[in-house]
C-alpha cells in the first residue's frame, strides 16, 4: 500500500511538473525547424502581391528561408531589431524581425549589401511582408 | 503653355500632399488582460500605420501572428482559437483625429488628441473612440493612446475553463514614432 502511494506521488509529481514546463514553455525558436519554403525576398512579395488570400494560406506560420541582400538594418529601441532586405520594390520591402539582439547581431559585421540567408515564421504583409523571430543561416 | 502650367500645378499638389502624411512601419501596439487567476500581456511591433496631418485622417494595420506572448500556449491559443489569424490576419482601425483645429502639428509641442474610427478585430468591425497624446519633436510625432475593448463585442469566444485567466476587457496601448513620409 505504502509502495502504491509513493509510486502515485512519484507519478503526480512528474505529471505536475511537465504540465508546469508545458504551461510556461516560451514560444518555439526556428533554429532547430527545416524551412517549409526556400525562396528569395521578391518571390514572397511577389506571391503576396499577387493574391494575398492565397499567399496567407500558403506562408501564415510556416518557416521561410529567404537569401537576399540586406537593405536596411533597423536596431530597434526597445524592440526587436530587424534586418530589411531588398525586394527590388521600393515600398514594399521584407522586414525581417530577429530574435538576436542588436549587439550580438553587431558581431557578425554585416552591413548594407550584404548578402545574407535568414529563416524565419512568416506572418503577413502590411506594407513590407514580415518574418518574425528570424535567425540567421548564413 | 496652359498643359505645362497644369502639370505643374498637380506635380506641387503632390508633393504637398505627401508632406502632409506621416507614416511607420515599426509602431508598437501592445495589450493585457488583468484576469483574477492570471495576467496575460503581448506586444507587437511591427504596426503599420499613416497620419494625415492635414485631414487627420489615421490608419492603422497589424498583423495578428506578429503578437508576442511570454508562454508558447498563451501564443497558440490566442492565434488558433481566439483570434484565428490564418483565417483573420490582420486587425486595422480606420479613422480620424476629431479635434485636429485645436492643435498645430507641424510646431513642436504636446496635444490632446480625440480619436474616433472603426476598428476590425476578428472580422468584426466596431466603432471606437479613444484619446491619446501626440507629442511633436522637429519633425516626429511620437503617438500614444490606451483604450479598452470588449472581447465579445469582436465575436471572440472565450471557453468556461479558462474565463477566469481572460480578461473580459482587454486594455489596448498604442506607441507610435511617425515620421515624415517625404523623408
Amino acid at each position: 500500500m505504502k509502495k502504491l502511494f509513493l509510486f502515485a506521488l512519484v507519478i503526480a509529481i512528474a505529471g505536475g511538473g511537465i504540465g508546469y514546463y508545458l504551461w510556461n514553455k516560451p514560444p518555439e525558436g526556428v533554429a532547430k525547424k527545416k524551412p517549409d519554403f526556400i525562396l528569395t525576398p521578391a518571390e514572397l512579395l511577389t506571391d503576396f502581391q499577387n493574391n494575398e488570400e492565397a499567399a496567407n494560406a500558403k506562408y501564415l506560420g510556416k518557416v521561410v528561408q529567404l537569401n537576399g541582400t540586406i537593405l536596411e538594418i533597423v536596431p530597434g529601441e526597445n524592440m526587436e531589431m530587424q534586418v530589411i532586405l531588398e525586394t527590388g520594390d521600393l515600398m514594399a520591402r521584407v522586414s525581417c524581425v530577429m530574435k538576436e539582439d542588436y549587439n550580438t547581431f553587431l558581431e557578425r559585421k554585416l552591413k548594407r549589401g550584404d548578402t545574407v540567408t535568414i529563416k524565419g515564421f512568416c506572418t503577413g504583409v502590411i506594407m513590407d511582408v514580415v518574418v518574425d523571430r528570424c535567425v540567421i543561416v548564413n | 503653355m496652359k498643359i505645362i502650367a497644369s502639370v505643374l500645378i498637380v506635380v506641387v499638389a503632390t508633393l504637398q500632399g505627401y508632406a502632409q502624411k506621416y507614416f511607420t512601419r515599426d509602431g508598437k501596439i501592445s495589450f493585457s488582460s488583468d484576469a483574477p487567476m492570471e495576467k496575460i500581456e503581448a506586444v507587437n511591433n511591427k504596426v503599420s500605420s499613416v497620419l494625415d496631418i492635414q485631414t487627420g485622417d489615421l490608419e492603422f494595420a497589424v498583423l495578428i501572428k506578429s503578437f508576442h506572448f511570454a508562454k508558447a500556449l498563451m501564443e497558440d491559443h490566442f492565434n488558433e482559437n481566439y483570434l484565428e489569424s490564418n483565417k483573420y490576419p490582420k486587425a486595422t482601425f480606420k479613422g480620424k483625429i476629431t479635434n485636429l483645429a485645436d492643435m498645430k502639428l507641424t510646431l513642436n509641442g504636446d496635444y490632446r488628441a480625440a480619436v474616433q474610427g472603426d476598428l476590425t478585430i476578428h472580422g468584426v468591425t466596431k466603432p471606437v473612440q479613444a484619446d491619446g497624446t501626440l507629442s511633436v519633436l522637429n519633425g516626429v510625432i511620437h503617438a500614444t493612446s490606451t483604450f479598452d475593448i470588449t472581447v465579445a463585442d469582436y465575436n471572440i469566444e472565450i471557453p468556461k475553463v479558462v474565463r477566469e485567466n481572460i480578461a473580459k476587457i482587454v486594455q489596448i496601448r498604442v506607441d507610435i514614432n511617425y515620421k515624415s513620409l517625404e523623408e
